[in-house]
């Protein structure tokens, strides 16, 4: 299975959720900053990585796990996937996971400082420490994803 | 092999594309069209199924919102991650000056008293655009 993780630059949150899933981030601990700025894309992406679908890894059960900015598309984005897969056929074979209800005022705001405008010396702190507060409640939507994907492959 | 149409909407100038593409002598008229201003229809953020073309080959359009570029790379791209080919779905976007106010126009949709308004004034945005539109939709050209 596919599972995509979205948020609004796939840059933050999406990264976040994507390497808890892997195991790059245990979810019992509170990542330092070090730890989540050595994450692929995390605080990295630019303005040509927004709708691109970036490639994370493969977890234990050997689904794929991929990382997406979509502006602020909202769950929209997600329903708009799933009905492209089913055209194709392959609806069974994808997961998509919007993740900008775990993202706090924080993040949007280091985020925004950082990659929308460009002063990561400034927005890069705000936006770790967002990332570390709403840490537990992302670990905790990804262990439900990761029930919800075992589920569907019982079926 | 499936072929959508990109709009802002899914229900304006995509759907009117993905018609004139179905029926070339179709009536230009886009308030008859199925889903034309739906605004339920749209806010799903499903492709909507409009038909099949001469060749069989099944005609959706979709609303992706004001980047249709930025979504269709998403689209290109989840193709290539769910291993089909260029061949089973061909992307088609529709893009138009007044695509902003329609959407703006759009919304009034929401409400059922404001929704004949709604429609006649997107109607006549996209009788003025339908030359742009249809010289948008594949095997069309300014001459036609």
């Amino acid at each position: 299975m596919k599972i995509i993780y979205h948020c609004f630059g796939g840059s933050h949150s999406s990264v976040t959720a994507a390497a808890l899933h892997l195991g790059l981030l245990a979810k019992d601990r509170l990542p330092s900053p070090q730890e989540l700025m050595a994450l692929p894309y995390y605080d990295k992406t630019n303005n040509d990585d927004f709708g691109a679908i970036h490639y994370m890894g493969r977890d234990e059960q050997g689904n794929e796990i991929y990382v997406l900015g979509k502006k602020s598309l909202g769950n929209r984005f997600s329903h708009l996937l799933m009905g492209v897969a089913e055209i194709l056929g392959k609806e069974d074979q994808i997961l998509v996971i919007n993740v900008m209800d775990r993202v706090n005022i924080s993040m949007k705001l280091g985020g925004f400082t950082s990659r929308r405008i460009g002063i990561p010396v400034l927005g890069r702190p705000v936006v770790i420490q967002g990332t570390r507060q709403a840490f537990s409640s992302m670990a905790n939507m990804v262990e439900v994803i990761k029930i919800r994907v075992l589920n569907l492959k019982q079926r | 092999m499936n072929i959508i149409f990109l709009g802002s909407t899914g229900v304006h100038q995509s759907l009117l594309a993905a018609s004139v593409y179905i029926d070339p002598q179709s009536n230009r008229s886009c308030q008859t069209l199925p889903y034309f201003n739906d605004f339920q229809q749209d806010a799903g953020g499903h492709p909507i199924y409009i038909g099949r073309d001469h060749k069989g080959r099944r005609i959706h359009s979709l609303g992706v919102g004001s980047d249709v570029k930025m979504v269709g790379k998403t689209i290109d791209q989840l193709r290539i991650i769910l291993d089909s080919s260029a061949e089973e779905l061909q992307l088609v976007p529709i893009m138009i000056r007044s695509q902003r106010l329609i959407s703006w126009l759009h919304q009034l949709a929401r409400m059922s008293w404001l929704k004949p308004l709604s429609s006649y004034l997107i109607a006549g945005i996209l009788n003025r655009e339908y030359d742009n539109i249809r010289r948008q939709v594949p095997g069309f050209t300014d001459s036609e």
